[in-house]
């Protein structure tokens, strides 16, 4: 009897050790993973700033299906303040492409940030990561309702315009092309 | 008067029979209990009588006193006894342990049961830096897994497809490639594409289509409306992951008419 209770005792120490380490050694490694979690990538923080330059552009004319080999030779009709976008748009089954709205918005890496876009839609965004050469984005592009049209984390170049779209009516289209270029530290 | 003697004589007769006669076994347990004091108003009233008129119950109520006298005796002078006996088998155990030692050196623990009881503390500290690694690692996994490029498809240049059917999925990597339509351009993805967009997640309330830059920088995601027909169909669709394996890439308008 003296020997059962001394080993119920020593197995309810040790249990409390046990837990007591392991429950310390989890929050030791959550911590020292959240707090790296992105330096996983090799992405490095160049800078503390980042400029998101948004523009609406609105599509029409729709091309028909029986000219998708004539794509690249249809004439489009684009805004001049589009016209760094030309090829991408081309790509599209559409004609005509007006540009609607341009905001650009600066915060710092991690900050979240919300644009109301002309039509009631709203687009949320939240720059990662940001170095000279790519830049990590959070984007939810959302409707009129509320629900969302796109929810996605990307990753493109810094000097490159990640255009997404959908249809806004039969025959046009909504356009959102997104740009992210880095504030240099002072 | 004769009637009056032999009723004398009767009682007297009866008296006699009733002290010569040995006593019944329930007569002895009545006493027993009146010895011990157990019994009722009415027992104790019987008891009594027959104490007084019965000569056989006096004897019998002596003789359990004196039983019970020589047990107590008995018992004292036991325990007096055992007590000295006690604290000299104690002193005489405490010499033996002394002269012992000098020869042998001091009494330790038993080296059987220590190990036994270390042996069942290593074995739960085992058990719990070996449970603490293992959830340390799968924590490690599932919130910060491997980025392997290895698996990402790649969507051929100046082709479209449709990529999902509204559903969500992991590590698309797309940028120009020199590859045609339907291969898996695997190498082009293990060697990096400095272009390539990448894409850790995404959701949207329709179906997905990437339209390629020729340039080789990110593609356009389209998000299409559903019609209320699609709906119904993808609400029974399961998520895909790799577009071309699920839909070859087609040279298709991703405005069709259903």
């Amino acid at each position: 009897m003296q020997i059962v209770g001394r080993i119920s005792s020593f197995n309810f120490i040790d249990a409390c050790r046990a837990v007591v380490s392991l429950v310390s050694t989890v929050l030791f490694c959550m911590a020292h993973v959240s707090g790296t979690a992105w330096a996983d990538d090799g992405h490095g923080h160049d800078c503390s700033a980042v400029r998101v330059f948004v523009r609406t552009i609105q599509a029409t004319s729709p091309v028909k299906e029986e000219s998708t080999s004539e794509q690249t030779a249809r004439e489009s009709t684009i805004d001049d303040n589009l016209s760094d976008l030309r090829p991408k748009l081309e790509q599209l089954p559409f004609t005509s492409f007006k540009l609607i709205s341009e905001k650009e918005q600066q915060l710092s890496l991690r900050e979240k940030d919300v644009l109301h876009l002309p039509n009631g839609q709203l687009l949320a965004f939240r720059p990662m990561y940001m170095d000279h050469k790519r830049v990590g984005l959070w984007l939810s592009w959302k409707d009129e309702g509320g629900s969302d049209i796109l929810n996605t984390r990307i990753h493109f170049d810094s000097d490159d315009s990640v255009l997404t779209g959908t249809d806004s009516s039969q025959d046009s289209g909504l356009i959102l092309a997104i740009k992210a270029s880095p504030v240099p530290k002072d | 008067m004769k009637i009056v003697k032999s009723g004398r004589c009767t009682s007297m007769q009866s008296k006699a029979k009733v002290r010569g006669a040995p006593l019944t076994e329930r007569q002895e347990l009545l006493l027993c209990r009146y010895f011990d004091d157990e019994c009722g108003m009415i027992s104790k009233i019987l008891a009594q009588r027959l104490v007084r008129n019965h000569a056989h119950a006096q004897e019998f109520i002596e003789s359990l006193s004196n039983v019970g006298r020589a047990c107590r005796e008995d018992r004292e002078s036991a325990t007096a006894h055992e007590c000295q006996d006690l604290w000299d088998r104690i002193s005489m155990r405490i010499d033996a342990e002394e002269r012992a030692a000098l020869y042998l050196g001091e009494r330790k623990p038993s080296a059987h049961h220590e190990s036994l009881f270390s042996r069942v503390k290593i074995s739960q500290a085992l058990f719990g830096g070996i449970s603490g690694a293992a959830v340390t690692a799968m924590a490690l996994l599932v919130f910060v897994g491997p980025r392997e490029q290895v698996e990402l498809p790649t969507i051929a240049r100046g082709s479209t497809g449709t990529a999902t059917q509204g559903g969500s999925f992991t590590q698309v990597a797309l940028g120009g490639s020199g590859s045609s339509v339907g291969q898996h351009n695997r190498t082009a993805m293990v060697t990096g594409q400095p272009n390539a967009m990448e894409v850790d997640w995404m959701r949207a309330n329709g179906p997905l289509k990437f339209i390629q830059n020729p340039e080789g920088k990110s593609a356009i995601i389209w998000v299409r409306k559903r019609t209320p027909q699609a709906a119904g169909r993808v609400a029974k669709a399961t998520p895909i992951a790799s577009p071309l394996l699920s839909n070859p890439p087609t040279q298709q308008m991703f405005l069709s008419s259903h």
